[in-house]
C-alpha cells in the first residue's frame, strides 16, 4: 500500500470528523497502529480538531461539579455502567500489581538468595574438610596394608622354597637353639640334603650383629668343624650356603668377622644341634 | 443567531495558547493522569474536571444550545466516562479527543436530529477560527462538528458527490492545521 498516497486521500480528515464507514473507520484504525506516518498526521488532525473544540471552551454551572462528583465511586476501580463492555478490554487497564511494593520484594529475594549461596558455601567446605580427613586415613591404610601385603608375600615366597625344600628325600632338619645370657634368643633351623650335599637355613630369631661381624655356619664331623658358609640375620628368606657338607655329626653357629674364619672362635658360640 | 452561543473566548484557565504549539497544552499531561485515573483516585477527577469540563461543556453546549440541558448532558458524559475509562485506550488517540467524541455523540442523542442544513445559519464562529479560515470551510466543519450531520446530509446541502465532500473535508482540516500550526 502507497501510505503517502492514502494519507493524501482525505480519508483521515474524514476519519477525524467521523465521517466515515464503519469498514473505513477499522482500515484507518489499523493502518495508523501499523505506520507511524499515519499516526502522526492523525493525531495532527485530531490535535487541530481538539484546538477547535478548545476555542469553544464555556464556563460550566458551578454547581456541576459537585452533581459529578457525587454520582461517581472514588477510590476503587468502578464496575462498568455498560453491561456490553468487553471485559477482557476492561480486566487490561487495572494494575492490580502495583500497590505491591515492588523494590522491597526485591531486596528480600536478593537477600534470600545470598542466605542461601552462603549456607550452600558453608555445606561445601565442611563436606571438603570431611572428605580430606577420609582420604588421609585412606591413605594411611593403604599404605598399612601395602607393607603388610609385602610382609605376606615375602613370607609366602619363603613359606613355598620351604614346602619344596622340605619335599626333596633324604633332607634333614637340624633344629639351633639356645638362649644367650642377654636374654636374647638364638633360634634356626638347618635343612641339611645329604645326597645334595646342600645346606640351607632358615633364620628364626637371632641377635643383631655389631658392625664386622658375621655369623658362620659349621658343621662338625667326628669331633672337627668343618666351615659351612657365614650367612646373615635375614629372617625373611631361606640362605643357602656357599659350602658343600658331605657328612655332619651336628651343626654350630659362632660369631666371626666379616667374610668368615677359618677356624670357629668357641668364645662365640651360639648355638648347637645334633644330626638326629 | 449570529451570537447565539455565548462563546468564550478568553483562554480557559488551564489552556495555555501558545500559537506555535499545536498540541493542546495542559497543567497535567495525559501520561501523569492515566495512571490515576485507572485507580480512580479523587485527584484524578479534580484534574480531570479541571482541564476538560470548560471545553466539554463548550462543545456541548454548542450542540444542545441550551444550558440546563447542556449541564446535564456533560455531567452523564463524566459519569460514564468515569465508569467505562477502562475501555479508553491510548494507541487510539489522545483522552481529549476520546472525551470530546463521546460528549458530541451524547449530545447529538439528545437532542432532536436536525433534518435540514441550515448553511447560511452559522455564519460566526470564534474570533480566531472566523478571521484565518476560507468561510466555505469555517461553515463546513461547524456543520459537521456541532450540528450532528451525517456526511450524506452534508454532501446534499452543498450539492457535491461523496468523494467531492470528502475533498471539501480534507482542505478544511488542513486549513485548520495550518490555523493552528501558526
Amino acid at each position: 500500500m502507497n501510505i503517502p498516497e492514502y494519507i493524501d486521500s482525505g480519508i483521515l480528515e474524514s476519519y477525524a470528523l467521523g465521517a466515515v464507514s464503519d469498514q473505513e473507520r477499522r482500515e484507518v484504525q489499523c493502518l495508523s497502529a501499523i505506520y507511524p506516518e499515519v499516526r502522526q498526521e492523525l493525531d495532527k488532525l485530531t490535535q487541530a480538531l481538539e484546538n477547535y473544540a478548545l476555542l469553544h471552551s464555556t464556563e460550566p454551572p458551578p454547581d456541576l461539579q459537585e452533581r459529578i462528583r457525587g454520582r461517581l465511586t472514588m477510590g476503587t476501580p468502578a464496575q462498568p455502567v455498560l453491561t456490553n463492555t468487553d471485559p477482557t478490554e476492561g480486566a487490561k487497564i487495572v494494575p492490580l500489581h502495583r500497590e505491591v511494593p515492588t523494590f522491597q520484594v526485591a531486596w528480600l529475594a536478593a537477600a534470600s538468595v545470598g542466605f542461601v549461596l552462603i549456607a550452600f558455601a558453608y555445606f561445601l567446605i565442611s563436606q571438603l574438610k570431611n572428605k580430606q580427613e577420609y582420604a588421609e586415613d585412606l591413605a594411611q591404610t593403604n599404605t598399612r596394608i601395602q607393607t603388610e601385603m609385602g610382609l605376606l608375600k615375602q613370607q609366602q615366597q619363603r613359606n613355598g622354597q620351604l614346602i619344596s625344600l622340605l619335599q626333596q628325600p633324604g633332607i634333614e632338619t637340624v633344629r639351633l637353639a639356645k638362649a644367650a645370657a642377654t636374654g636374647e634368643r638364638a633360634d634356626l633351623i638347618v635343612y641339611w640334603n645329604k645326597t645334595e650335599k646342600q645346606v640351607t637355613l632358615a633364620v628364626e630369631s637371632l641377635p643383631v650383629l655389631p658392625a664386622g661381624k658375621q655369623y658362620q655356619l659349621w658343621a662338625l664331623v667326628g669331633g672337627k668343624p668343618i666351615d659351612a658358609g657365614v650367612f646373615d640375620t635375614d629372617r625373611q628368606s631361606l640362605q643357602r650356603t656357599a659350602r658343600a657338607i658331605g657328612a655332619a655329626d651336628a651343626f654350630a653357629v659362632t660369631i666371626e668377622k666379616v667374610g668368615g674364619s677359618p677356624t670357629p672362635t668357641l668364645s662365640t658360640l651360639l648355638a648347637m644341634g645334633k644330626v638326629s | 443567531m449570529l451570537n447565539r452561543l455565548p462563546l468564550n473566548v478568553n483562554v480557559p484557565p488551564l489552556f495555555l495558547a501558545l500559537p506555535p504549539v499545536k498540541e493542546p497544552l495542559f497543567l497535567v499531561p495525559e501520561s501523569q493522569l492515566l495512571p490515576k485515573l485507572a485507580k480512580r483516585d479523587e485527584q484524578a477527577f479534580q484534574w480531570l474536571y479541571d482541564q476538560y469540563a470548560h471545553v466539554l461543556y463548550g462543545v456541548v453546549l454548542a450542540i444542545v444550545e441550551q444550558p440546563n440541558r447542556a449541564a446535564k448532558v456533560v455531567e452523564d458524559v463524566f459519569v460514564e466516562a468515569w465508569a467505562d475509562f477502562d475501555t479508553f485506550s491510548p494507541q487510539q488517540g489522545s483522552l481529549l479527543t476520546w472525551l470530546l467524541n463521546r460528549a458530541r455523540k451524547a449530545a447529538h442523542c439528545s437532542i432532536e436530529p436536525r433534518s435540514t442544513v441550515d448553511v447560511e445559519k452559522n455564519s460566526q464562529d470564534s474570533t480566531e477560527v472566523d478571521n484565518l479560515m476560507a468561510n466555505e470551510h469555517r461553515i463546513l466543519l461547524y456543520n459537521m462538528y456541532f450540528c450532528g450531520h451525517t456526511a450524506e446530509q452534508v454532501a446534499k446541502s452543498v450539492q457535491v458527490s461523496p468523494q467531492g465532500l470528502r475533498q471539501l473535508l480534507q482542505a478544511t482540516l488542513q486549513e485548520l492545521k495550518q490555523v493552528f500550526s501558526r
